[in-house]
């Protein structure tokens, strides 16, 4: 009998103590009409951010040569500025992708932009160079820089900018004929003709001696100065006859300089001069011929 | 071929092409052509053409116009040409201005830019070579007035009392009529509680159609010796700002200070003492004696007021201002505030910290839990080794 009490006082405060424990279980969740659940996580790697980006505006290319443009970004990267691992760029024309292959014409790449300055914390500047051919197309461009973090993380931005039109044009300096007699006519003097910008264009010339449309080719010292049309030109070489007279007024010389696509072969053509010297000039005669470059 | 080794091989062989090339006519304009669009008639209008020589010899650069519209065309500068080689690019202004009787219509010329004689001849018969490039200009003549403009860079300069306030701003006339820039400028006090003025500022020059104008003027402010905020509108451009100065007493010095940001780790726990720093440079000319004020508010109510230590911050110098904040109930807080110093403030500036319950709580309930888990465990084997030695005696009574 005793047992039993024993028993079912046991039993009875165990029933009890399995009560309190539910109690408290409920307590800690709360109403189950209201229940407020909090959550927290630790974030040991976060995205690397390109928190500012620009590239300079209104780019002109330099003449037979390249020109550096850049793009700058801000980079924030939670994990410390030292996580970034690398910075990339892009440099493309509108019609191309970032992942295409590089192309002086649409198409440069940076592999490794430089970090300029940080805060010593969180954020860091970089500068991202691209040596620009004088061919590049003219259009909206756009410089595309991605950020890698240690961890796997990356992020990237993109901003336009416009390369303008560059018409170049470069042409032998002086079209020497040498020392001749009256009655002689010159051996063939070459001028080269190349395109050193990033358009299409075609060449007209005219000659003058001292003035535009004085209908001289060349002043004298002495004597009689030579008339424009003696002075005879052609795109291929051909002998005099064939050659076209030179004229006041300007003369297409049916040649498209085509836009340059490789930097290890400009655009050139070369033409071919020649002169009569009629009866009677004498010394030194000299006059101008101008090459004029327009739109096709 | 390898890109890698393609590019910096392409670019010196550009390079030697061009070095090679020195002695001949290298000569480029980066436009092909220009289009006015909307000038008025009797009106104004420029664009600008880029020329550049790939010579670090000086090239002399010739303009004309040509065509019907030679006469409307002038050019900036009015020299005959200009001087550019591979370094120093030469900046030609083209200016239209048709007359007040041109009909309503499209027009079409030309600008020739040329070089002058190149090279140098040598023997007894030869010519000189000279570049041109044909520039095709369009004009489009329009009867109807256009008044736009865009504005910016406004800034009120620190005065003496009784001097005039230095004002300065940049406004570009995108519009085919001249505009005359003209000001709103509401003052405030410190706190920008009280509006103390209203003012108004008119330049007295026009601008020009497509030209941009650094504006200057003096404003006759008679304030008293304090900082001041200033919103300055342009109402024609449409575009304002708030800015802030100081007149100060004769013989005063300027103190000019920028604060940067707040700085804060952005996740914090409950209990846990927040470090709040907020950056602030000193660009006057002398030390100034700098503290943040501010407050931590959430969901709109102000929980706690955080004040920074006054610290002494050198010409030119970048200071972090320090402070602590921590509090027991989660949730996300706002930090926002000013930096005070030599008597100003500057503008203000926020922040924001969540704050999680801390793991350390959960913890302490969790184990609770457990010792209850444990208790009611115990109690139970108590309850059925008791059970079975009651069912043991029992059968030994039996037997």
């Amino acid at each position: 009998m005793n047992i039993t009490i024993k028993t079912t006082t046991v039993l009875a405060l165990s029933l009890v103590l399995i009560l309190v424990v539910s109690f408290q279980t409920h307590a800690q969740t709360g109403s189950p009409d209201v229940m407020n659940i909090t959550t927290t996580v630790n974030i040991t790697n976060a995205l690397p951010v390109i928190i500012d980006f620009n590239v300079e505006q209104d780019i002109t290319l330099n003449v037979g040569s390249t020109r550096t443009v850049t793009c700058n970004a801000t980079i924030r990267n939670w994990g410390g500025y030292q996580g970034v691992e690398n910075v990339n760029g892009t440099f493309y024309y509108e019609s191309a992708e970032s992942g295409d292959p590089d192309s002086g014409n649409t198409h440069y790449t940076n592999s490794s932009c430089v970090e300029v300055s940080n805060d010593g914390e969180f954020i860091a500047n970089y500068t991202c160079s691209f040596d620009v051919l004088y061919y590049a197309n003219n259009g909206t461009w756009y410089c595309n820089v991605s950020v890698n973090e240690s961890s796997g993380f990356s992020d990237s931005a993109v901003n336009d900018t416009t390369i303008n039109a560059l018409f170049a044009l470069n042409v032998t300096d002086v079209i020497d004929y040498g020392d001749l007699a009256v009655f002689d006519t010159s051996d063939n003097v070459t001028a080269t003709i190349t395109n050193f910008g990033n358009t299409d264009i075609n060449v007209s010339v005219f000659g003058y001696g001292a003035t535009e449309g004085d209908g001289l080719g060349l002043i004298c010292q002495y004597g009689d100065d030579i008339a424009v049309e003696h002075q005879r030109f052609s795109t291929v070489s051909v002998p005099w006859d064939d050659k076209t007279p030179l004229a006041s007024t300007a003369q297409d010389m049916n040649i498209t300089l085509l836009q340059a696509t490789d930097a290890t072969a400009p655009v050139t053509w070369e033409t071919f001069w020649q002169l009569y010297v009629p009866p009677n000039p004498m010394g030194v005669c000299t006059g101008t011929l101008r090459f004029t470059a327009t739109q096709p | 071929m390898d890109k890698k080794i393609f590019f910096p091989l392409a670019i010196i062989l550009v390079a030697l092409i061009a070095m090679h090339s020195s002695e001949a006519a290298l000569l480029g304009v980066n436009r092909a052509s220009l289009s006015y669009e909307d000038v008025l008639r009797g009106g104004y209008a420029e664009q600008g053409i880029v020329a550049t020589a790939g010579t670090p010899h000086d090239v002399q650069v010739f303009y004309e116009a040509r065509g019907e519209i030679a006469d409307w065309i002038s050019f900036e500068p009015g020299e005959e040409y200009i001087i550019v080689n591979e370094d120093n690019p030469g900046n030609l202004n083209v200016v239209v201005e048709p007359p007040s009787d041109a009909r309503v219509d499209v027009y079409e010329g030309k600008i020739v830019i040329m070089t002058g004689p190149l090279g140098e001849i040598t023997s007894t018969m030869g010519t000189n070579v000279v570049v041109a490039f044909e520039v095709d200009v369009t004009i489009n003549i329009t009867d109807t007035q256009i008044l736009t403009c865009t504005a910016g860079g406004f800034d009120i300069r620190d005065t003496e009392i009784n001097d005039p306030a230095a004002f300065s701003a940049r406004v570009r006339n995108t519009g085919n009529v001249r505009a005359r820039p003209s000001f709103e400028i509401e003052i405030y006090d410190q706190l920008q509680e009280n509006k103390v003025l209203d003012y108004e500022y008119t330049h007295n020059t026009d601008i020009l159609p497509t030209r941009s104008l650094d504006v200057e003027g003096n404003l006759n402010l008679e304030l008293d010796p304090g900082q001041y905020w200033a919103r300055i509108t342009e109402p024609v451009c449409g575009q304002s700002s708030m800015i802030t100065f100081s007149v100060l007493e004769r013989g005063g010095i300027s103190d000019v200070g920028e604060f940067i940001r707040i700085n804060n780790e952005p996740w914090a726990e409950t209990g846990e003492i927040i470090p709040v720093t907020a950056s602030f440079r000193n660009r006057g000319e002398r030390t100034v004696s700098a503290q943040f004020k501010g407050i931590v508010s959430k969901d709109g109510r102000i929980v706690e007021v955080l004040e920074s230590a006054v610290i002494d911050v050198p010409p030119g110098e970048l200071t972090d201002l320090e402070m602590f904040f921590s509090t027991d109930d989660p949730g996300q807080y706002k930090i926002s505030g000013r930096v005070h110093y030599n008597q100003k403030i500057t503008f203000e500036r926020g922040s924001i910290v969540n704050v999680n319950p801390s793991a350390g709580g959960d913890e302490e309930g969790f184990d609770l839990i457990l010792l209850l888990f444990v208790f009611v465990l115990l109690a139970s084997f108590v309850l059925v080794v008791l059970i079975v030695t009651k069912k043991t005696k029992s059968n030994s009574r039996i037997l």
